[in-house]
């Protein structure tokens, strides 16, 4: 019963999900449309771990909230597919993508405190997501939960099921989050800056926890951030994201050694390294676009130490050289 | 969990004792004594005198506060000194045809109040939202003794569907019962139907846009149980409300029977007052005090049951 429903790999070894285009818009004022995501690619391939990374309203939450299909009003999506095993998600009905959430493809979000039902035990929050995909008594959903908190790393989780979320600490909180998205063994989990509320030392234990599961359980993660060198420890692949776009793509390694869009070295540089000497913190001069207020040509032109005309006037394509992709004029 | 109920009974009981020993204060700060109106003008001092001494209204006023509340402990309201009646009898007569009209009222206003504001809050915009916004203003601005006045001319006069006024008890039969406690208790209850609509809307809504109800979602639930997971949240609030509205609905009533002519509490109490029939009248009004602060306990504990993180706060 365990694969009744689900969609199995189409096996002709594709990604697992492909983004194509994805774009998402508000519906302003009066009455046009501002997009805040404006054409976005990239994939994930089976088991692989990406990492998403961009500031604050660069679009990467909202293209992932496209991807679930939970974005609220008055957001939506205005154009691109979601490739995941051969079907476009943004063409199923309601009832097909609600079968697919929490059973392949799972999100657990930034706060915890808020993420979970303050009423109700862990144990029945995990128990309702294992019995909305699968036919099981009780007694096994419960099972099934238990067994998720301890694969979460959650002691004596068997009596930790009864708890109510105010009796968890942040990190536990997170960790029960977790529990629920891995209960039903999606084959995608996406993160949604799952450390941001937590303390640095919690932080760590999270990151390492998701880099664990996706080991043992082959799951495919994207882990969004905005911190470029908390992502590089457990991705395999970077996605830089800025202004709705995708400005640079490749392996971590690749882009940890050698940075091609200025941004995404800015983005290296502005994290402090806690080995070296100490020098001045670094810091991205400007703020992002605003919403409505894109820059015709690239977004990151007004804050580009390296900027030219071209840079102004027209958007740069996304051009792969090697193993990265991106997209400026005057690469670094 | 045990503590916090008996601590909460406790209060409670505090806040009886407290209106108790006020409105007994009141009663007896009003012009006029009983004695007058039962020995009526010509009655000379010596006999006002004898009779506030049989009565005890001569002995001090604490001592006549404490022989009251002991004697209500123990379940008896006292003997009527205008009537000669006893007043439990006289409530307990008169009790059951006001309970019927609030209860009536209050399960009206709760259906419908609670299941417009859910259906509001789920789709705004939607019929129900435009209804709840109607009812609001109607509700909130109708008086229920002119919404009374205009049933009973439409619906008893001009079409007969229901009798005009008067009480037919359950005794009587379900279906004459509900005849005439029909129109008095929807008169009574559309002011707290709008209210309740309101709150709940509005407190759903709020509890939808929750952090949990989106992680709900993202695990795939189903969207009725995502719908109960912000209503459990959503709820508190709208059960305070609804305690306060059971608690007010009985001063309501009070005028309700006056237009439909329904010999429930309000008539012994309008004599109570007009005779000074003090035990009487404090009777009554303790009975409300006691319905009332038994309804917001009620809501309290509920409140506990829904929320664990109110079960262990002290």
């Amino acid at each position: 019963m365990s694969g009744t429903g689900r969609m199995e790999g189409s096996g002709t070894g594709g990604p697992l999900l492909r983004i194509e285009g994805l774009r998402v818009g508000f519906r302003s004022a009066d009455g046009g449309v501002v997009e805040a995501v404006r054409g976005v690619d990239f994939s994930v391939a089976a088991g692989e771990a990406v990492g998403v990374v961009g500031e604050s309203g660069s679009g990467k939450s909202l293209s992932m909230l496209a991807v679930m299909r939970l974005l609220g009003s008055p957001a939506r999506t205005t154009g691109g597919r979601v490739m995941f095993d051969g079907q476009d998600l943004l063409a199923l009905d309601e009832a097909r993508m609600r079968a697919i959430r929490g059973r392949d493809i799972a999100m657990v979000f930034q706060d915890p405190q808020s993420s979970l039902n303050p009423a109700l035990t862990i144990g029945r929050q995990i128990t309702d997501v294992v019995r909305a995909h699968r036919q099981v008594s009780g007694a096994e959903a419960r099972r099934i939960a238990a067994e998720s908190l301890e694969r979460v790393g959650i002691r004596d989780a068997g009596k930790r099921l009864d708890a109510y979320p105010h009796e968890f600490s942040g990190g536990m909180r997170q960790r029960a989050l977790i529990a629920m998205a891995i209960a039903c063994r999606p084959r995608l989990l996406i993160a949604d800056e799952p450390t941001t509320a937590l303390d640095v030392t919690v932080q760590a234990q999270i990151v390492d926890l998701i880099a664990e599961l996706r080991r043992d359980l082959g799951i495919a993660v994207i882990f969004i951030s905005h911190n470029l060198q908390l992502v590089a420890e457990i991705v395999d692949r970077v996605v830089v994201m800025y202004g709705g776009k995708v400005v640079e793509d490749g392996p971590v390694e690749a882009i940890e050694l050698r940075p091609r869009h200025p941004y995404t070295g800015l983005l290296q540089a502005c994290v402090p390294n806690l080995t070296g000497p100490v020098g001045p913190l670094v810091a991205i001069e400007g703020a992002p676009p605003r919403l409505g207020r894109m820059p015709q040509g690239c977004p990151f032109s007004p804050r580009c130490p390296h900027v030219v005309e071209a840079c102004i006037e027209e958007m740069p394509p996304l051009e792969r050289e090697a193993e990265l992709r991106f997209a400026c004029w005057r690469p670094q | 969990m045990l503590r916090l109920v008996a601590g909460r009974i406790v209060s409670s009981i505090g806040t009886l004792l407290f209106v108790g020993f006020a409105l007994f204060a009141m009663t007896r700060a009003g012009p006029g004594s009983p004695a007058r109106i039962v020995l009526g003008a010509d009655a000379t001092a010596a006999q006002l005198a004898q009779f506030e001494q049989a009565n005890g209204l001569d002995r001090p006023f604490l001592a006549q506060y404490g022989a009251w509340l002991s004697d209500i402990l123990r379940g008896d309201f006292g003997r009527s000194f205008v009537t000669g009646r006893d007043v439990g009898t006289e409530i307990v007569n008169a009790l059951p045809v006001t309970l019927s009209i609030v209860l009536f009222a209050f399960a009206i206003a709760v259906v419908f109040g609670v299941g417009i504001g859910i259906a509001a809050a789920l789709r705004p915009g939607g019929v129900f939202d435009r209804v709840s916004r109607l009812l609001s203003v109607v509700g909130l601005s109708v008086p229920a003794f002119w919404l009374g006045i205009v049933l009973i001319r439409f619906v008893a006069v001009d079409l007969r569907w229901l009798p005009p006024g008067g009480y037919a008890p359950l005794s009587a039969g379900l279906g004459a019962h509900l005849q005439t406690i029909l129109m008095p208790a929807v008169s009574l209850a559309v002011y707290y139907i709008a209210v309740l609509a309101r709150m709940t809307q509005a407190s759903l809504q709020d509890t939808l846009r929750g952090d949990y109800v989106r992680t709900a979602r993202a695990m795939g639930l189903s969207s009725p149980r995502v719908v109960v997971y912000a209503l459990i949240n959503a709820l508190p609030p709208v059960i305070n409300l609804a305690a306060l509205s059971f608690g007010y609905m009985f001063g309501w009533a009070l005028i309700i029977e006056q237009v439909f002519n329904v010999p429930g509490l309000s008539r012994a109490l309008l004599n109570a007052i007009s005779q000074r029939d003090f035990l009487l009248l404090q009777g009554i009004v303790f009975l409300f005090t006691i319905i009332f602060v038994l309804a917001n306990l009620t809501a309290d504990l509920v409140n506990r049951v829904l929320d664990p993180r109110q079960r262990v706060a002290a």
